[in-house]
């Protein structure tokens, strides 16, 4: 190419036109993902301090008063609706609020039509994927106990 | 209206912001493209330019410079960010709750469009060459040179955008045209 043909350079010139409609994110991403560890952050705990004591048979104190703790909250007549509260409630609350984050709203008026896309955001994904897992587990050992009963 | 007298009413309606989305989109999504080349990252990016230009039109001081150099210097830092990390992470409009109430008239992309850059790439294949050669230059040289030879923009809209004094700009442009000629021959010669 030469000097001409350079400055002369013809360049792609695509029509564009602003578009009537709107896109937004049905939560925000970081908000969402930092609510959703505060929400799971207490189940998180007590699973991982079953974990330990009962399958890897790690025999701290810490275990022990954890599950003292949380066995005397059922005991309690004004704290025994924590536990719903904290292992399924907020669980839920936080996986609903991560797929929230990562899922965007396309609004054609014109149209009246809703186009929903999913954007992958790691931070979001895992704690959706963790609390789900809490919900899960939580969930089958109701479950389990109920049968037995 | 001209930019001075939409940027001092854009401090008591917001929603004239609309306005600047409307008069300078295409050209800054043009841009954009021709500095990226991927219609969807060229999206995302575009979509900060305007929403970042809407949080900070607040503080934006008529100074004699177009809105549009504003916009294109927001546009050139966003690109380098792309550049610098090779992917992008956007805002969304809906993190700021404040602009809620705009009217909605921003960042939808029909599908068309997208095919149509990528056919309209493909008929340019001298620009291509360009592109890439220019792309591996410094930083400040690839801003330069996308704005003269892409946008064709004079020295003195080039030394507004960036903020730059005229001399600054010929040096840049100077230097970064025996750059490109150099690699240009270079890529002859293999």
């Amino acid at each position: 190419m030469n000097d001409d043909q350079i400055e002369d350079l013809t360049v792609p010139d695509p029509h564009m036109n602003p578009n009537r409609g709107f896109m937004t994110a049905m939560a925000n991403s970081k908000r969402s993902a930092a609510l959703g560890v505060w929400l799971v952050v207490v189940p998180l705990f007590f699973l991982f301090c079953v974990l330990m004591k009962y399958f890897f048979h790690v025999d701290l104190r810490i275990f022990k008063i954890v599950e003292e703790f949380f066995a005397s909250m059922d005991r309690d007549p004004v704290m025994h609706w924590l536990s719903p509260l904290l292992f399924m409630v907020f669980p839920l609350l936080s996986a609903a609020l991560n797929a929230m984050a990562m899922m965007n709203v396309q609004w054609h008026g014109a149209e009246r039509t809703a186009v929903v896309t999913v954007k992958v955001r790691v931070w979001n994904l895992l704690l959706l994927l963790v609390s789900l897992a809490i919900v899960g587990v939580i969930g089958l050992y109701l479950i389990t106990e109920n049968l037995k009963g | 209206m001209n930019d001075q007298e939409l940027v001092e009413r854009l401090r008591d309606s917001p929603e004239l912001f609309a306005e600047v989305y409307e008069r300078h989109y295409a050209a800054i999504k043009k841009y954009v493209l021709r500095r990226v080349l991927d219609y969807d990252i060229a999206s995302d990016i575009t979509s900060e330019v305007f929403i970042k230009a809407l949080l900070k039109i607040g503080t934006f001081r008529w100074k004699g410079i177009p809105l549009i150099a504003w916009l294109y210097r927001i546009a050139g830092n966003e690109i380098a960010i792309y550049f610098s990390k090779q992917q992008y992470e956007t805002m969304r409009l809906n993190d700021f709750a404040e602009f809620n109430n705009l009217p909605g008239s921003m960042f939808t992309d029909p599908a068309d469009e997208k095919e149509r850059w990528e056919s309209e790439l493909r008929r340019h294949k001298q620009f291509l060459v360009v592109h890439e050669t220019i792309r591996s230059m410094p930083g400040h040289y690839q801003e330069a040179m996308s704005l003269r030879h892409f946008e064709g923009k004079s020295i003195k809209e080039i030394s507004e955008i960036l903020g730059k004094k005229e001399g600054t700009v010929k040096s840049l442009l100077s230097r970064g045209m025996e750059q490109l000629k150099k690699s240009l021959q270079e890529t002859r010669d293999k």
